[in-house]
């Protein structure tokens, strides 16, 4: 079923790609200097809601809860981006992507911006016509195996099956048990879920994919949670990142400074409770921030309070990664801010 | 005004093929400016660099970083192959064993092929496949995994049996599978996604396929039953040497029609993680981010394969016709 709807996007892409903007025109447009409008805002601001591309089934980062409401960090970093343009958090239409449509969902502009776990790579950047414009969660590869096992570290695991994610699994996979010279059985899956089930089956002996989804699975098991053990090695690095399509800078600078304010107010103290309190502060940061002094989002064709929006209505950085992870048990590691040794770190605002 | 009105012809069909690869052409044409605009690459040369994703269970083995693109969508292809080529056999033979149970004088071999038939095709093909992949992952673990006489070792990793090979000593024997901590070694494998695709597909396909053979069978005319009865031919041979043989010739084009969706099945592949031909691409395309290319090379190998057992059966159909006119 995915398959399928993989293949019409694929083909839609296809159609747009060769009937769309310009036609027969041959040469691309000259660039511009410094363009003032976005035309991707304006679609947005036409449509009245933003298309955000999520996984959509991946547990702290986009899965709907009971109500049918998606939760998670992904679906937040679409809501702030909702709430920067239009005041209004909710107003986003979240689109589930698998990971082979991101990057095509993303190019095709069927989504404004994607946030669907996806890693910021070089190539990605260089040859995909996408753009990353900011890392929204700092992740890296870990190793689950079942507590009857007995294994205790990677390279007791000679011989072993290993379920993981069909391309970046498989590659990072080979990478290190190439490097820690063990054999293995790669069992590769398309579809999370798939994989975690046929884990469940003993399918295989460990499952080696991402730690904050092996954290957020675990989370899922409930009493069977205390069978499994993450071993305390990981490898690699897993920047995943926020999506835009490239050519309309100024789209790019509302989403990388959507998530430059979150981070920014974390770091000014800045909650989505104690905001009110700061409408009478005297720090020169904090009232451009807030939209009290200067012209951060009209710079952008946003209004004055965007980022006082999205604090109002999402939270700062460190709100939302609490919101998303607080409940799984793990630990903040590389996602605090700098000043507490993690990699989240607000460029200046001014 | 004959020779006038043929060469109009040919004029007709020369423009309007013009016309046609015209828009073919414009279209690429287009279709490339356009991406090039959006700063995506495009072209097959990404098909010669080497692939970041190694591929694992498929006949050639494609290593991470060193084997390039082309030769992973090969391994993909073979296996695809395999997987149809494998499903095509046991389907064709079951069907043909169940369809002349049918038409069998017991009863009770006719009800039950009957219920065969019926249970089998009413059940969607993919509900088969995740069928016998719970089937298969319900089996113990490689460590705790049952054996039969050393001969067979039937785990959740999979099928081992025993087959002769060269061992340790370097003479000829039968190697037989042996447990040894996470996996099993020695003897010929068959993997789990391997096992729950192909009986799946085969035992699916099967049910129409003797329907098939039924129909085939019973379109000949009562009177070649009874002239074998006449002569005394035995009835296997009567059904070997008269009726099977005109049989066939009815039996082939629908038949054709079978194999085909088997192979166009083999994409369920992806249900349960077998590296077939579109798990591989997909995995591609994730990879190097080329939508257009990689779904180009996917329809144009699923159309090559579709097209070329198309051809070989169709071959088979006309030799087949001649025999019988002869």
């Amino acid at each position: 079923m995915r398959h399928t709807l993989a293949l019409a996007r694929l083909l839609t892409l296809t159609a747009t790609a060769c009937c769309s903007v310009g036609g027969f025109s041959q040469t691309p447009a000259p660039p511009t200097s410094a363009p003032t409008s976005s035309p991707t805002l304006a679609a947005v601001k036409a449509r009245g809601v933003l298309n955000c591309g999520v996984i959509g089934s991946s547990a702290n980062f986009s899965l709907p809860d009971s109500q049918g409401v998606m939760r998670g960090i992904d679906a937040d970093s679409c809501r702030a981006v909702a709430a920067a343009i239009f005041g209004d958090a909710t107003k986003v239409k979240y689109v589930s992507l698998a990971p082979a449509q991101r990057l095509v969902a993303v190019q095709s502009g069927e989504v404004d911006v994607a946030y669907a776990n996806i890693t910021w790579t070089m190539t990605r950047e260089t040859k995909s016509g996408v753009q990353f414009a900011n890392v929204n969660f700092y992740d890296a590869w870990g190793f689950l195996v079942p507590k009857a096992s007995g294994v205790s570290a990677t390279n007791k695991l000679n011989g072993a099956s290993v379920c993981m994610l069909a391309g970046p699994g498989e590659s990072n996979a080979a990478e290190y048990f190439g490097k820690i010279k063990v054999r293995y059985k790669a069992v590769p899956f398309s579809e999370g879920e798939q994989m975690r089930k046929a884990f469940l089956a003993k399918r295989c002996d460990v499952m080696f994919h991402d730690v904050a989804a092996i954290a957020s699975f675990k989370a899922t098991l409930g009493a069977q949670a205390g069978d499994y053990v993450l071993l305390t090695e990981t490898y690699g690095r897993e920047p995943l990142a926020g999506a835009v399509r490239k050519g309309d800078e100024r789209w790019f600078d509302i989403v990388r400074y959507t998530y430059n304010a979150m981070v920014a107010a974390e770091e000014l103290g800045i909650t989505s409770k104690n905001i009110k309190t700061f409408a009478s502060s005297a720090d020169p940061v904090v009232k451009r921030v807030l939209g009290i002094d200067g012209d951060l989002g009209p710079s952008m064709g946003l209004d004055k309070e965007w980022a006082a929006n999205v604090v109002t209505q999402v939270g700062n950085y460190g709100e939302m990664w609490e919101r998303a992870f607080s409940a799984s048990g793990m630990p903040r590691g590389p996602n605090q801010l700098a000043a507490q040794g993690g990699l989240h770190y607000a460029f200046p605002m001014q | 005004m004959r020779l006038l009105s043929r060469w109009a012809g040919a004029l007709r069909q020369g423009l309007a093929f013009a016309v046609l690869g015209g828009l073919v052409f414009a279209m690429f044409h287009v279709t490339s400016a356009n991406l090039q605009s959006r700063g995506i690459h495009s072209g097959f040369a990404f098909l010669w660099e080497p692939s970041r994703t190694p591929v694992a269970d498929a006949p050639i083995v494609v290593e991470a970083g060193v084997d390039s693109y082309a030769k992973a969508f090969a391994a993909g292809a073979l296996n695809s192959l395999k997987l149809t080529a494998a499903a095509i056999v046991a389907a064709t033979l079951i069907g043909l064993v169940i369809g002349l149970g049918r038409l069998s004088g017991n009863a009770l071999a006719r009800a039950l092929c009957a219920g065969y038939v019926e249970v089998m095709r009413n059940v969607p093909v993919l509900l088969h496949v995740f069928l016998w992949y719970g089937v298969i992952l319900g089996l113990p673990a490689a460590a705790q995994a049952s054996s039969w006489g050393d001969l067979v070792v039937a785990s959740n990793r999979g099928l081992y049996l025993a087959w002769p090979g060269v061992d340790a000593s370097g003479s000829w024997s039968l190697i037989r599978p042996v447990v040894d901590g996470f996996e099993v070694k020695g003897g010929v494998y068959m993997a789990p996604e391997f096992f729950a695709l192909f009986v799946g597909i085969s035992l699916y396909t099967a049910a129409f396929i003797a329907e098939i053979v039924r129909a085939a069978v019973g379109s000949l005319p009562r009177g070649q039953w009874e002239a074998t009865a006449a002569l005394g031919l035995p009835r296997a041979t009567a059904l070997r040497r008269v009726v099977l043989p005109q049989a066939l010739r009815v039996a082939l084009p629908p038949l054709t029609s079978e194999y085909l969706g088997i192979f166009k099945n083999s994409t369920l592949a992806v249900a349960v993680g077998y590296q077939d031909f579109m798990a591989i691409s997909t995995t591609m395309l994730t990879d190097t981010g080329q939508a257009v290319e990689v779904m180009a090379i996917v329809m144009a190998f699923y159309a090559a394969v579709s097209l070329l057992v198309s051809a070989a059966m169709h071959v088979v159909e006309h030799r087949n016709m001649r025999w019988g006119l002869r």
